[in-house]
């Protein structure tokens, strides 16, 4: 009995052991119930499953006719099960043929009976067992060509229900790719070789190799890629080797040893390869030996080129064109930034500089970058962080691709504050008198001009004032250099204070010119030129030294004393000439006669540089005497014959003579003349020759003493040189220094024009002078006034104290000589004993002992131009000859 | 250690006559019943004054299994004396399923505040507990090596509600762990389910904990409703157990577990299940048959009873309840071929739970299972050395 049927009637006994009928049908019942809803369920599962088996056969259909190879399931007797589209439209000779349960080797009958299989044509019953004993291996693969020309690859598997899977892949695209290949590969113009990749050994070499490297190919394939390295980098190799997996370049480079031994440095391209199961390597070579070499070389020149940009004193940036961001700076650029270049490189210039400076660079370099200009040099003014303002010259340029495309915008920035500093100064100094710091003449010129020309639009009047300090030359003699040029400072001072509205500029030693701009002409000159005046009226308080400087000036008034600068500046000089003629301290105005003189002693200047070689310059001589009347010598004078306007007298002519550098010429011509004179004369006379201060600044006059002395064979006690004491102020060791020379060959030195100037006795200290003359403006005064016999009195006095000889000269009356030989003087010269004469007058003299008979005639009447002739400036330098 | 089933005499449950040791010395007292029978408390009274010194624990069930036979109409209980085995308990209530694995890390701590924990034996809340949770919880505080076997507690085919007692009148949202300490215990487990795989392998594609809502793309419901027809569709959670899930969890393909369904939720169109099954995972249907069950319940015993090496001294069978609908009169047979594997002289009681708590096959990492006969066994060695 079933075990549930015995539990049934178990449950359904009752307890007297008789069975229950209607609890035991209940049980049944509920039991065939479960045993149907088991069923249906059952039924419903199946029904379920099958319709999921069919759903999923049809998604393996799909899923196989999608596969892009032929795919075909054969059963355990291999018959065919399934196959896909693809493996249907490979076998086309199959044709209909091809069902379920048709059998593998009745379908490879069919193909093969259509010829399909080339290889097997002629040996179809061989072939056929061929192929089905690989078909019954557990795994094969296979190449088969086909009649069309195409290839298959043939892969069959086993199952493990017994049956297998065969693959059909169409490789024909393979098959030419790999032709291609080898067509690649062989003729490939780069060298190329193939490894295994287990024992390294190279397996292929293409034609470039075995040219490029210099092995034969055989030897090639004898090598390992280890041994065309130097063992240095056999290590190296290794490692790539074993991480040669993917297609890549290799990233270093290496080094490659050809036949010859030559070392080569190549970029090696290596590519993993399958070759017949076997793991090889395909690697290209290109030869980088000379590409390095370059590579190096370009290096060198370019940390060459990087040095002198890092060192070179001008800041140097560049920047991309786009965003205009900073991508090079150099020191002196970190210098002017103020910031290291980490600071700079990659910001703009709004980063850096402030608003107006940053558009200013922005719109300069949109300029360029438009193309609308190449290069564009200009200054700009930088505010530094460590220098302060700093003017820059700056040059901006954009660097162009082949194109004309800007790749870079290049800056060059030179600080040139300090050279535009210099400049500025240079200009300053070309245009301003050092020591008073006024306009010079340059300036004035520059200035005049200008105002001349905006004057001769306006017709404005203006005027032009020429000023002279009187007696400049005095103070300067007087006090020595430094107190004149403290003086001038004080006058430039003074005169810029009061020409206020009026340029002021100083044009050289005391003169100043000033330009007066105010129209109410003459009133405006004249009232300025009192000022002035009044200005100076005060005196100067110069280093302790008080002193008194007056002034002399000349006025020309644009434009009725000329209309050109020329014109103007000559007539203001002009006017000045007269004022200091009239007594200095005064003030004149152009007048057109003015004109006149000045030109006139332009002419006589000229005629003087000439005179000397027309032979109209000769000598006068004059004797001089003991005051008992013996004549012991002669002073040799000069006298200018002008052919036109006959005697010019030395007041007028010596002056000009000085004023140009005819006087050393004129002055050695008369030291030779007199000298030769006198070496001619009977009489061992002495012959006395007066010497100008110029000679003692110029020249070497011992020399020429020498030189005279020797080429005329005239004894030097004979020669008597005479000086005045202005030859003494300033440089008066250097005089002194000459003087002791000439003395020392036996010359004798006399002291010229005694008592009218400084009269230092400490000249008379400092040098032991031969002789002492007492200038004629005393003798003349004999008798008329008692200070000036008191004068000479004293110097003779003094002289005999020194025991120094003295002559007077000027002498003309007999109570003159009488004066002076009641005072013990010893000499005198004069018209008493003679004029100034040819030395053909005096032959009796030169010839013997002649004691003078005294002269009736004394007076000598003036020369009537002298008066007109003589230029006021001259005065003091005035000499008599 | 002496155990016994406790006879029933009238409404009460006896410990019997002619034992060898008296309900004072009963250590452990488990019993099972329906809602209905356990719901009022009076029978855990009963059992905890008539075993005074005993840890009285039980839960309600979806039939009690005693002998070799099922019953639905009497509770089913059994004391356990132990010579050197040392009996505690733990109890938690749980707020929500989502404290699940909290309340089992919890208990785990608690049982193991003592030391020579050997085997814990668990029941729970069938309906209000995330069985998965509660055991990897426990897994979690107990470190995987302490056998834990036990079940969740059932309502039959209801689903409503169900209780556990711990120490005290029965309570649903209750879970109590027993701990048995010593060197001389021994608990043995085998699990047997009998369930075959049917029809294609699927892809869980919507989900959410034990919910799941499509498919392979589809709605789950019509994946059910394709196989159970309409009528038994009508019919589900109930009929759903026939046709539970294996889940191959995609962190942890290898193991396989089956997963009962539990209820329906319509509003939403998802399903849900005896326990988690995450979006990825792979779910085929299976389907039983009545040999099949009843064969891998013997296996089951089987298993089991090899697993210790002491012959076990009683069995607790915890069966899941979808066994039993489907089986129907057959259901029997099950158990019959537990107690023959164990022999009939091992007392034996059991019950048809909502959820079995099992170490996997081989392992000693437990687990919740559904639609299987866990069989496990007590065992208590005499000679402490062979521990």
């Amino acid at each position: 009995m079933h075990k549930l049927c015995a539990r049934q009637l178990a449950k359904a006994r009752r307890a007297d052991g008789e069975v229950d009928l209607a609890v035991l049908a209940d049980l049944v019942s509920a039991t065939y119930d479960e045993a149907d809803l088991d069923r249906q369920r059952t039924d419903r599962a199946i029904s379920q499953m099958i319709e999921e088996v069919e759903r999923l056969h049809a998604r393996l259909r799909d899923a196989f006719d999608v596969v892009p190879e032929g795919l075909a399931l054969l059963d355990e007797n291999d018959r065919f099960v399934m196959w896909n589209k693809r493996y249907a439209e490979l076998f086309p000779d199959l044709g209909g043929q091809l069902r379920v349960g048709l059998a593998y080797v009745d379908a490879l009958r069919v193909v093969l009976a259509s010829g399909t299989y080339t290889d097997a044509i002629g040996r179809e019953e061989e072939w056929l067992r061929e192929r089905l004993d690989r078909h019954a291996e557990a795994s094969s693969s296979e190449e088969q060509r086909l009649q069309s020309g195409r290839w298959l690859r043939i892969e069959e598997c086993r199952t493990s229900d017994g049956g297998s899977v065969g693959i059909r892949v169409d490789i024909t695209e393979l098959k030419q790719r790999e032709a291609s290949f080898r067509l690649l590969y062989e003729n490939n113009p780069v060298p190329m070789f193939v490894y295994d990749a287990e024992t390294l050994k190279i397996v292929s070499v293409n034609d470039m190799a075995v040219a490029h490297y210099g092995y034969s190919r055989e030897q090639f394939l004898a090598l390992t890629i280890l041994d065309i390295r130097p063992e240095a980098d056999w290590e190296a190799t290794l490692e790539a080797v074993a991480t040669t997996l993917d297609d890549r370049r290799m990233s270093r480079l290496w080094r490659h040893r050809k036949a010859n031994g030559d070392l080569i440095d190549v970029d090696i391209y290596a590519r993993p390869l399958r070759q017949e199961g076997r793991r090889t390597v395909l690697v290209a070579v290109i030869d980088v030996t000379e590409r390095k070499k370059a590579t190096e070389e370009l290096q060198r020149t370019r940390e060459f080129l990087d040095t002198i940009i890092e060192n070179i004193p001008v800041t140097l940036f560049v920047k991309e064109p786009i965003e205009q961001r900073y991508i090079l700076l150099n020191r002196a650029g970190e210098q002017l930034f103020g910031r290291p270049r980490e600071h700079v490189l990659g910001k703009t210039v709004y980063d850096l500089f402030a608003g107006e400076a940053a558009e200013f660079a922005v719109a300069q370099e949109a300029e360029i970058l438009r193309g609308d200009r190449r290069q564009i040099i200009g200054h700009e003014v930088m505010d530094t962080p460590h220098s302060g303002r700093r003017l820059l010259s700056i040059n901006r340029m954009a660097i162009v691709d082949a194109h004309g495309q800007p790749q870079y915008l290049l800056g060059v920035a030179e600080d040139i504050t300090e050279r535009k500093q210099a400049e500025e100064k240079i200009t300053f100094l070309a245009h301003h008198d050092a020591l008073t710091g006024l306009p010079n003449r340059v300036a004035f010129m520059q200035h005049l001009a200008e105002h001349l020309e905006e004057s001769e639009t306006s017709q404005a009047p203006f005027s032009v004032l020429s000023v002279d300090l009187d007696r400049f030359k005095s103070a300067n003699d007087l006090y020595g250099h430094p107190i004149g040029d403290l003086l001038l400072r004080e006058v430039a001072l003074r005169l810029e204070k009061t020409a206020v509205g009026a340029y002021v500029a100083r044009i050289g030693g005391d003169e100043f010119m000033l330009l007066c701009p105010d129209a109410q002409q003459p009133a405006a000159s004249e009232t300025l030129g009192k000022c002035l005046q009044a200005a100076m009226v005060e005196e100067f308080e110069l280093d302790g030294h008080r002193l008194h400087s007056g002034m002399s000036i000349g006025i020309a008034v644009y434009p009725m004393d000329g209309r050109d600068c020329k014109t103007l500046l000559a007539n203001a000089d002009a006017a000045l000439y007269r004022s200091k003629a009239e007594g200095r301290d005064t003030v004149r105005f152009f007048e057109p006669e003015m004109d006149r003189h000045l030109r006139d002693r332009r002419t006589l200047q000229n005629d003087l540089a000439t005179a000397l070689q027309r032979g109209e310059l000769s000598l006068h001589y004059q004797p001089q005497a003991r005051i008992d009347g013996e004549i012991f010598g002669f002073e040799a004078l000069l006298r200018w014959s002008h052919p036109m306007r006959g005697a010019v007298p030395p007041s007028v002519f010596v002056p000009l003579a000085e004023e140009s550098s005819l006087i050393i010429e004129i002055s050695e011509w008369v030291l030779t003349e007199a000298c030769r004179a006198a070496v001619t004369w009977d009489r061992p006379l002495t012959i006395a020759v007066n010497l100008s201060a110029v000679q003692f600044q110029r020249g070497d006059l011992p020399n020429l003493v020498q030189r005279v002395l020797l080429e005329t064979g005239l004894p030097p006690g004979r020669l008597e040189l005479e000086i005045t004491e202005s030859v003494l102020v300033g440089d008066f060791l250097r005089v002194i220094g000459l003087l002791r020379r000439i003395k020392a060959m036996g010359v004798k030195i006399a002291m010229d024009d005694f008592g009218t100037g400084y009269s230092s006795l400490s000249y008379l200290q400092a040098f032991p002078f031969d002789k002492i003359k007492i200038d004629r403006s005393f003798i003349a005064s004999i008798g008329c006034n008692e200070q000036a016999n008191a004068i000479i009195r004293a110097v003779i006095g003094l002289c005999h104290c020194l025991d120094i000889p003295v002559i007077a000269e000027g002498v003309e009356t007999d109570a003159q000589r009488d004066f002076l030989s009641h005072e013990n003087c010893n000499e005198i010269q004069g018209f008493l004993i003679g004029r100034p004469l040819p030395i053909m007058s005096y032959t009796s003299m030169t010839e013997g002992t002649v004691q003078v008979a005294w002269a009736e005639h004394a007076l000598e009447p003036a020369a009537p131009e002298a008066a007109g002739l003589i230029a006021p400036i001259a005065r003091t330098a005035f000499r008599r000859w | 250690m002496f155990s016994q089933v406790l006879k029933p005499c009238g409404d009460r449950h006896v410990w019997p006559t002619g034992s060898p040791c008296s309900p004072e010395d009963v250590d452990l007292v488990l019993y099972f019943g329906s809602r209905a029978q356990l719901a009022s408390g009076d029978k855990h009274r009963e059992l905890q004054s008539g075993f005074p010194r005993a840890v009285v624990c039980g839960c309600s069930t979806g039939g009690q299994i005693v002998g070799g036979a099922i019953i639905d109409d009497a509770v089913v209980a059994m004391g356990f004396a132990f010579k050197q085995t040392k009996i505690r308990f733990a109890w938690e209530d749980i707020g929500a399923p989502a404290m699940s694995h909290a309340c089992g890390k919890a208990l785990g701590r608690a049982l193991t505040r003592n030391d020579g924990l050997a085997g814990v034996f668990v029941l729970a809340d069938g309906l209000s507990v995330n069985g998965n949770e509660l055991v990897a919880g426990l897994n979690a505080a107990l470190g995987g090596e302490i056998p834990i076997t036990g079940g969740m507690a059932s309502d039959g085919p209801a689903f409503e509600k169900t209780l556990v007692a711990a120490g005290a009148v029965p309570e649903p949202y209750r879970v109590v762990a027993i701990g048995f300490y010593g060197p001389a215990f021994r608990m043995g487990y085998g699990i047997g389910a009998g369930w075959q795989v049917f029809g294609p392998r699927r892809r869980v594609t919507r989900s959410s904990g034990n919910r799941i809502y499509d498919v392979d793309g589809l709605p789950v419901l019509d994946l059910y409703r394709r196989y159970l027809g309409d009528d038994e569709f009508s019919g589900l959670p109930r009929t759903g157990l026939l046709y539970p899930l294996q889940v191959h969890h995609p962190e942890a393909p290898d193991r396989a577990v089956i997963r009962a369904v539990l209820g329906v939720d319509h509003t939403d169109g998802s399903m849900y299940f005896g326990g988690d099954i995450p979006v990825g995972a792979i779910v085929q249907l299976m389907r039983g048959s009545f040999p099949r069950l009843s064969e891998a319940a013997g296996q089951a015993a089987a298993v089991a009873h090899g697993s210790v090496d002491l012959s076990a001294s009683a069995a607790v069978l915890v069966s899941c309840i979808g066994r039993r609908i489907l089986m129907g009169s057959h259901t029997d047979d099950e158990v019959a071929a537990v107690v023959e594997e164990l022999g009939a002289q091992v007392p034996c009681i059991g019950f048809y739970s909502l959820g079995e708590i099992c170490p996997f096959p081989g392992t000693c990492c437990a687990g919740l299972h559904n639609q299987t006969m866990t069989v496990v066994t007590f065992s208590e060695s005499l000679d402490p050395i062979d521990a």
